[in-house]
């Protein structure tokens, strides 16, 4: 049911750009759409890489993508995640001490 | 101080004036110990080490250090000088001293620049370090001298070792093995294979002994020495199978180039002259004139080792074919 509302949601955004005509985004317009990710995940597997707006990624969850090349950005599921501490081991000095009390 | 300790009279000398001196001065100057593996630098530290006691009365302790694992000043200070130097007497000891890193030996520069006094503050970041001269003794030690920033090296006392006399070896494997009964000169012989190394003697006489307990006896003739040179491959000289095959190479196809050794041997050329040319030329075994060549004494010990080779394989032949 869920996914069926996602289509048709997709299917009007198409069919809008069909009609899109002269230069630039129209005033008002939008292009982007509010989708449950739950929604999302009917469709595509947790793996899959999905465009999100560096001004979402910016504002939403805090993450900077890189300004240039342009590229996709997978981010492991769930999106939002706590970052992870990684504990670099320390390197430690070999020493020996030598007491010679008897 | 050093009465378990055989050979390198110099050393002793100069490191029993030290400790000599320590007792009305406190200090000792920063000694640097210059000699090849296995000559006894760290065995003689600790009985110098031992010598120098703090003011309870009690040895100073000696931490040893292994110079090539501190990768900067930070490490030094935080994880050695702060938690267990500062404040307390030790006798700081850096083996393999020329491993140290760069920006360590140059503030060595500066601690160790006391000239009239026995105190110095070191600034590091915004740490002031108190070196106490009287509290901190520092000592280094190096195989390799070359390696060491001359600028450091010019603060230190360097006392050099010596490779050990075939007599001194002999001492020293007879020592460890005082319920051993050895034949006549035979200690000489076995000395020779140690190549003058003191940690070679120490397992030269760690072979005997086992060998010893294997065949339950305590006599240590010509017959169960070349049983045990069969068994483990020692060679005359005490050299080793790339040695040999230097040699070999050099009998067989005479005066060679570095170049040619290298491209048969499958060697680096620097392998080559570090690993076989330094002990074959120090023992007169072969020489370089523009080519290498093979001495006449080279070619002794070639035969000498073909011959006992031969006749191994021989004598396996004919255990081999011996009737049951």
């Amino acid at each position: 049911m869920e996914n069926t509302s996602l289509q048709s949601t997709l299917n009007e955004t198409s069919e809008q750009s069909a009609l899109k005509r002269g230069r630039g985004r129209p005033s008002g317009s939008n292009s982007f759409e509010n989708v449950q990710i739950k929604q999302l995940l009917g469709l595509l597997s947790p793996e899959a890489s999905i465009p999100v707006s560096k001004k979402w990624l910016r504002d939403t969850l805090g993450l900077m993508a890189s300004e240039r090349p342009i590229q996709t950005i997978t981010y492991d599921y769930p999106i939002v995640s706590q970052p992870v501490e990684t504990e670099e081991e320390e390197e430690k000095v070999q020493f020996a001490m030598h007491s010679f009390e008897e | 101080m050093f009465e378990n300790l055989i050979g390198q009279p110099e050393i002793k000398r100069q490191l029993e004036f030290y400790a000599e001196a320590y007792k009305k001065t406190s200090i000792i100057p920063f000694i640097l110990l210059n000699g090849a593996k296995g000559l006894g630098k760290t065995e003689f530290l600790k009985s110098f080490s031992k010598s120098l006691t703090n003011v309870d009365g009690k040895p100073r302790p000696m931490l040893e250090l292994n110079s090539s694992t501190i990768k900067n000043n930070q490490m030094f200070f935080e994880q050695i000088f702060l938690p267990i130097v500062q404040g307390n007497e030790i006798t700081l000891f850096f083996d393999e001293a020329h491993a140290l890193p760069k920006d360590l030996m140059m503030s060595f520069l500066s601690i160790l620049n006391t000239e009239r006094t026995s105190y110095k503050e070191f600034n590091w970041r915004e740490f002031t370090f108190t070196f106490d001269f009287t509290k901190i003794s520092m000592i280094f030690a190096t195989t390799e001298l070359d390696k060491l920033f001359p600028p450091l090296k010019d603060r230190l006392t360097v006392l050099d070792f010596k490779p050990y006399k075939a007599n001194e070896i002999a001492e020293i494997i007879s020592n460890r093995l005082p319920d051993v009964e050895f034949e006549e000169d035979l200690l000489t012989e076995i000395a020779s294979t140690t190549r003058g190394n003191a940690r070679s003697a120490v397992k030269r006489a760690k072979e005997i002994e086992t060998y010893c307990e294997t065949q339950n006896s305590t006599l240590f003739f010509k017959e169960e020495w070349n049983s045990l040179r069969k068994i483990l491959g020692i060679k005359p000289l005490g050299i080793t199978n790339t040695e040999m095959q230097v040699l070999e190479i050099l009998a067989e196809r005479g005066p060679s180039t570095l170049q040619t050794i290298a491209a048969v041997t499958g060697m680096s050329r620097s392998a080559i002259q570090r690993d076989a040319e330094l002990y074959l030329l120090q023992r007169g075994l072969m020489r370089i004139d523009g080519h290498r060549e093979i001495t006449k004494a080279g070619m002794l010990v070639l035969k000498d080792v073909q011959g006992r080779e031969a006749d191994m394989l021989a004598q396996e032949a004919d255990e081999s074919n011996a009737p049951f």
